[in-house]
């Protein structure tokens, strides 16, 4: 599933391991999310929207 | 990540503690082994049935820390860590059928330690889906 989860990172300036410790995942959790190569759990998403103080949707974006 | 599902040195604290009980497990295992033939009046078949009844004990023991550890971790490496078991044991039962097949036809026996092989065969599969998911 498609995310701006690195583009949402970069806007705060922080790193994959400050965000996967942010998160309580391994930075290697965060890269996978966001190269796309892993979905995240509900729980996850809605504990990274909480992070970033949006919406889920606004995170990740279904394939077509 | 050979052995414990981990990307790297980020074993989480839930899962350092599975790791440390398993290897105490295994020191008080070993020891108690050891200090059977040293037990005044045991007979030889009692204590057989002990180290057998030890290692069952050990086994069941380490399972159990083996599923802590899986839960310690963080939801992809789970993931990975049960499904390289999940394989693992996909092949196991394959080779078993296999070896009873051969064993019917040719009377063909097989030690049951060339089971341990799928030991590494679990750390290659997950290294190998591990790899899938790094950068």
């Amino acid at each position: 599933m498609k995310n701006t989860l690195r583009e949402l990172r970069a806007r705060r300036g922080w790193s994959q391991a400050a965000l996967a410790d942010a998160l309580g995942v391994s930075r290697q959790t965060v890269n996978a999310i966001e190269t796309e190569k892993y979905d995240p759990s509900l729980p996850l998403a809605f504990k990274m929207a909480w992070v970033f103080a949006c919406a889920i949707e606004d995170i990740f974006v279904p394939d077509e | 990540m050979l052995l414990f599902g981990t990307f790297g040195s980020e074993v989480p604290p839930a899962s350092q503690r599975a790791d440390r009980l398993s290897r105490l497990g295994v020191f008080v295992f070993v020891v108690l082994v050891a200090a059977l033939p040293f037990i005044p009046g045991l007979r030889s078949e009692v204590r057989a049935s002990m180290n057998v009844a030890l290692l069952g004990l050990l086994f069941a023991f380490l399972a159990w820390q083996r599923w802590s550890y899986a839960n310690g971790l963080d939801e992809l490496a789970r993931r990975l860590y049960i499904e390289a078991f999940a394989i693992t044991y996909l092949i196991g039962l394959t080779l078993f059928a296999f070896f009873g097949l051969l064993h019917s036809l040719a009377g063909w026996s097989v030690d049951p330690f060339v089971f341990m092989v799928l030991e590494p065969v679990r750390a290659v599969i997950l290294v190998w889906r591990t790899r899938q998911f790094a950068s």
